[in-house]
């Protein structure tokens, strides 16, 4: 039997051989396509008929635990602990049939969770607590895999908020060099730490991109009783995407003690900063940076000299009509024109028909003015 | 004319809602609680089932999700305001889409309410009464 | 003498024949292994990350979309819907009627209520002229904006005046006559907020929606095309955007993002001057230009792919409408090579021009002729009886096995990304159709791709004006005319 395959082996060869090199080399990538051939589609097949397996178990589960947690559980506000612990049993039993149940019960919580407020989230939180759900979002951090490291980050800052005690198993994470799984770690560090949530910020070193920033944003915004900091002491940060992102939170908590050191800003060196501060210090209302932009307006580039505008006109102190008019009726760059007529529509003492009629005063330029002053009282147009 | 007559007569008659939501497991658990208030439920998975409802009943509140398959909240909420019989019918709005300007678009479209979520259940539940039958409704139920 | 020469060339055509056409599969196997990697990753991220961060931030980047429409009456109002539809916290629609002959304006206007208002247009990109711009008076469609212009027989002249009235920092630009998946822009901006270095741009799978169940501008399910020719082109875009754009794009060395579906920065667009109304496959050619404009300003920046498919087009159904598509796609790659053809090896421009560039030179450009060449050889040695058909036949062989085995992984690759069609039937079908593929479907393409070639270098002029559009109407379902806007993939085979 050996030798037999051995002598079709080799007269194989000996037909391989007679060829010229690269008939060989044909041969060589013919026999090795069909092989993959045959293996693609085998996968092919076999994914299908797992998936739809997978598929069939999932929706059944996902029933299940659906059908448990809000028939009973969620429907009640006066639950007593007595009923509590009942249908606590009854879902840990359908959590111990396999895992593919445990996780659509932690993933069904955290929705729910994350929907609803006050007594509906009191209920599965306490149900989170009594399942012991937290030990398998710990376990995933210690796992080899990045993705379900992040996943169960996501489900400690959902379900353990306040747990201070867990903080420190976050720290190894905190300057991680992955972006995903850094970025999920701050947003749980946040979570969990009471006394001082952002004191990481003074540490990272690692940017906070602009997805990181509305994810944490996010996450901060959603964090009922949170300590919030004066976010101004962060504006000196040598990480630019900290101090840009503080200006968010700034905006957000409308914190006007930091308008000083906002100002202080207008002086950053990046374009994308100065920009920032002076948008935020228009929308606080800032009469006291007025003048300090009005006086860079000059030596500023165009996008920051579109933003002083947007800002003076919505601060709206009345005190730089003729600064605004000028900037309207002089500057030959378009959307500075539209701009400035923007920021004066709504501007104390502004008088259209009086404009209109030093528009038409001027020498025809090639800016439609008027159309430009239309364009921004229409209420039909919002940008 | 007693108020409470009114509230109870209310009661009895089982006031019909229609909840538009495309994540399921949202709409379940909202029908199931609504119900048990003693609602008359019609669920509505997509924009195109919604106005199909819409144009077939008349509704005494509307529950309306932003992100709809095939039309938008928005488009829904102008639909229910040119529609005749739900032209009245009040709508509250329950999104994670809150920012300023969404929220003031959708009140200005005709939307009655907005609620942010997460919000609590309770919540939504008095404004759903207080939408549907004024005070009484409420202090009775 | 001469027969000597002759003996000489055909010995050496032979070994380049040989060599070519295994560097050209040893590069397709590279780029089936990056696009596996970058799948990968973009899969596990996509596991647990929630896109409705993006919804629900007030800092979500604004986007403009912007769909020209040209003789699109039947259709207009419900893919005007589904626009208006999308799932995104910020964005605003941009219509723009590029001189439509048909009821396309009206049927607008008379749908959302639109009022003629007076808009200060800012033209940065020269265009044809802006007759009207409309906005809705219905509070509805806030986000809906309309722009009536004069033709400027190009798709090309209708986006630019669509990005000069946008007013948000990106802009995306589609086809009105494209069914766009929901979640589109949330997944597309994506990578503009996630990235350090500057993205430009940012694309994703187009497929083919000629047998997919629509219903008023909306996917109800997809499903493989029914006919032969769209189904071949299924196979083509699958391969195209799952393993070319993929691979290419974790190199950064992406060179078309396409027109049905592509999300840009505007700012480094407009400075790169728009879209170029002159050319053929103003696509390609944009983002040529915006990658030349970041190297002049010696600004790092990425062009992204992502692996899903979130477009569905109608690509012609018949050879005479496909022909013309074709034609055009392979003049609008001879012309733009030969444009900017300074790039080619030319290191100021990194891997963009000492890989990609090169790239499309030797193995898009040239593959069709070097195929053609191949059979006028084969002809000949059939004709002289020189031929050994032994190697022949194995060498035929050799091709088209692996050819076939490159589109099955493809095939594979696109049901690892996402589950499109409903049964296992359908996929199985795209497997039988792989086998048949390189006999019937390739060499067409082989010769519209040469006849493009010829018009270019006899500069015939392919009018893709009105005309051409209205002499199909009478033979074609009203669809098939709106390829003129069509996406150039030119497939990385």
């Amino acid at each position: 039997m050996n030798k037999q395959n051995y002598s079709s082996v080799k007269s194989f060869y000996e037909w391989f051989n007679q060829y010229p090199l690269f008939i060989e080399i044909a041969i060589v990538i013919i026999l090795l396509s069909v092989v993959l051939f045959i293996i693609g589609n085998v996968s092919l097949l076999f994914k299908r008929i797992f998936d739809a397996y997978h598929d069939v178990r999932i929706k059944k589960a996902k029933e299940l635990v659906t059908a448990e947690l809000t028939a009973d559980l969620m429907m009640d506000d006066s639950l007593t602990d007595h009923d509590f612990d009942k249908y606590a049993i009854r879902i840990r039993e359908l959590m111990l049939k396999n895992r593919l149940f445990k996780q659509v019960l932690i993933d069904q919580v955290i929705f729910y969770h994350r929907n609803f407020t006050d007594s509906t989230s009191r209920i599965l939180q306490k149900l989170f607590n009594q399942l012991n759900l937290a030990d398998s979002a710990l376990k995933k951090l210690k796992r080899g895999a990045w993705e379900l490291r992040a996943k169960g980050l996501k489900e400690i800052q959902e379900m353990m908020t306040g747990e201070s005690n867990y903080v420190q198993l976050l720290n190894p994470l905190l300057n991680d060099k992955n972006n995903d799984l850094r970025i999920e770690a701050q947003a749980a560090y946040i979570r969990l730490h009471k006394e001082n949530p952002f004191k990481f910020l003074a540490h990272t070193t690692e940017e906070l991109l602009e997805w990181h920033q509305i994810l944490l944003c996010e996450i901060i915004t959603n964090t009922p009783n949170l300590e919030v900091p004066e976010f101004r002491i962060y504006l000196r940060s040598k990480n630019e995407s900290v101090c840009s992102f503080c200006i968010k939170l700034i905006e957000y908590y409308q914190q006007l003690d930091a308008i000083p050191d906002l100002i202080n800003l207008l002086d950053h060196p990046s374009q994308k900063i100065r920009a920032a501060a002076v948008s935020l210090l228009g929308k606080l209302d800032a009469e006291q940076a007025e003048r300090l932009m009005i006086a860079k307006f000059p030596m500023e580039d165009l996008k920051i000299q579109l933003k002083i505008l947007e800002s003076v006109g919505e601060i709206g102190s009345g005190e730089n009509l003729t600064f605004l008019q000028t900037q309207f009726l002089e500057s030959e760059e378009f959307t500075l024109v539209k701009t400035a007529g923007c920021a004066l529509v709504n501007y104390p003492f502004f008088d259209k028909e009086e404009l209109i009629q030093e528009v038409n005063q001027l020498d025809d330029s090639p800016l439609a003015r008027e159309t430009i002053l239309n364009h921004c009282t229409n209420v039909l147009i919002r940008n | 004319m007693d108020g409470t007559d009114i509230a109870t007569r209310m009661l009895h008659m089982k006031n019909k809602i229609l909840i538009v939501e495309d994540e399921f497991l949202m709409l379940s658990f909202l029908r199931q609680r609504t119900e048990k208030e003693n609602f008359k439920v019609d669920i509505a998975i997509d924009g195109n089932q919604a106005i199909e409802c819409i144009d077939k009943n008349k509704y005494d509140c509307i529950l309306v999700d932003l992100m709809l398959p095939f039309v938008s909240g928005f488009e829904l909420i102008a639909h229910i305001r040119a529609n005749k019989q739900n032209k009245e019918t009040p709508i509250i709005v329950l999104s994670a889409l809150s920012t300023e300007s969404t929220i003031i678009e959708t009140l200005s479209i005709g939307a009655n309410d907005f609620l942010k979520k997460p919000f609590a259940l309770n919540v939504l539940l008095t404004k759903l009464k207080l939408l549907i039958g004024g005070h009484n409704l409420l202090r009775t139920a | 003498m001469l027969k000597k020469a002759l003996d000489y060339l055909i010995a050496f055509y032979e070994v380049f024949m040989f060599d070519y056409a295994s560097v050209l599969m040893f590069s397709y196997s590279i780029l089936v292994v990056l696009s596996l990697f970058e799948i990968r990753k973009y899969l596990k991220r996509k596991s647990y990350i929630n896109l409705r961060s993006i919804l629900t931030s007030p800092h979500a980047p604004g986007i403009t979309v912007i769909a020209p429409a040209y003789n699109e009456g039947l259709t207009i109002i419900n893919n005007v819907h589904s626009l208006l539809s999308l799932n995104y916290p910020k964005f605003e629609v941009v219509i723009i009627n590029d001189g439509s002959t048909d009821h396309t304006l009206q049927k607008l206007i008379e749908n959302f209520n639109l009022v003629a208002i007076d808009y200060a247009y800012n033209e940065q990109i020269i265009t044809q002229p802006v007759r009207q711009i409309y906005r809705s008076g219905n509070p509805a469609f806030f986000n809906l904006l309309v722009v009536d212009k004069v033709n400027g027989k190009s798709k090309a002249d209708a986006s630019n005046a669509g990005i000069n009235i946008s007013s948000y920092p990106y802009f995306l630009c589609t086809d009105v006559d494209c069914i766009i998946h929901k979640d589109t822009l949330l997944k597309l901006i994506k990578p503009f907020i996630e990235e350090s270095t500057k993205v430009i741009a940012t694309g994703a799978a187009i497929r083919i929606s000629n047998s997919c169940e629509i219903q008023n501008g909306f996917m109800v399910k997809v499903k493989v095309p029914d006919k032969f020719l769209p189904l071949f082109q299924e196979l083509e875009y699958i391969r195209a955007f799952l393993l070319g754009r993929m691979a290419w794009s974790k190199l950064n060395a992406l060179m078309l993002v396409s027109g049905g579906l592509g999300l840009f920065d505007k700012e480094v667009a407009i400075s790169a001057g728009g879209y170029d109304h002159k050319s053929f496959g103003e696509d390609m050619e944009l983002i040529t230009r915006m990658r030349i404009y970041m190297h002049d300003i010696k600004e790092k920046y990425l062009v992204k792919y992502i692996p899903e498919s979130l477009c569905w087009t109608e690509v012609p159904a018949t050879l005479k409408v496909f022909g013309n598509q074709r034609t055009r796609w392979s003049r609008g790659l001879a012309q733009n090579l030969w444009l900017h053809k300074k790039i080619i090896f030319n290191p100021k421009y990194g891997i963009f021009g000492m890989l990609s560039f090169p790239y499309w030179l030797f193995f898009e450009w040239l593959a069709p002729i070097i195929e053609a060449t191949g059979i006028i050889y084969y002809i000949y040695v059939i004709v002289t009886g020189q031929i050994n058909w032994e190697y022949a036949v194995i060498l035929l062989v050799y091709v088209y096995s692996f050819s076939v085995m490159i589109t099955i992984f493809a095939v594979l690759w696109d049901e690892i990304t996402y589950k499109q069609y409903g049964s296992k039937a359908e996929v199985f079908k795209l497997c039988l159709a792989a086998l048949v593929e390189p006999i019937f479907y390739h060499p067409l393409v082989v010769i519209f791709a040469i006849k493009g070639y010829l018009y270019s270098l006899t500069g015939k002029t392919l009018v893709w004006g009105n005309m051409q559009r209205s002499g199909f109407e009478k033979k074609l379902s009203k669809k098939l005319q709106q390829f003129k806007s069509n996406d150039s993939i030119k497939n990385e085979k």
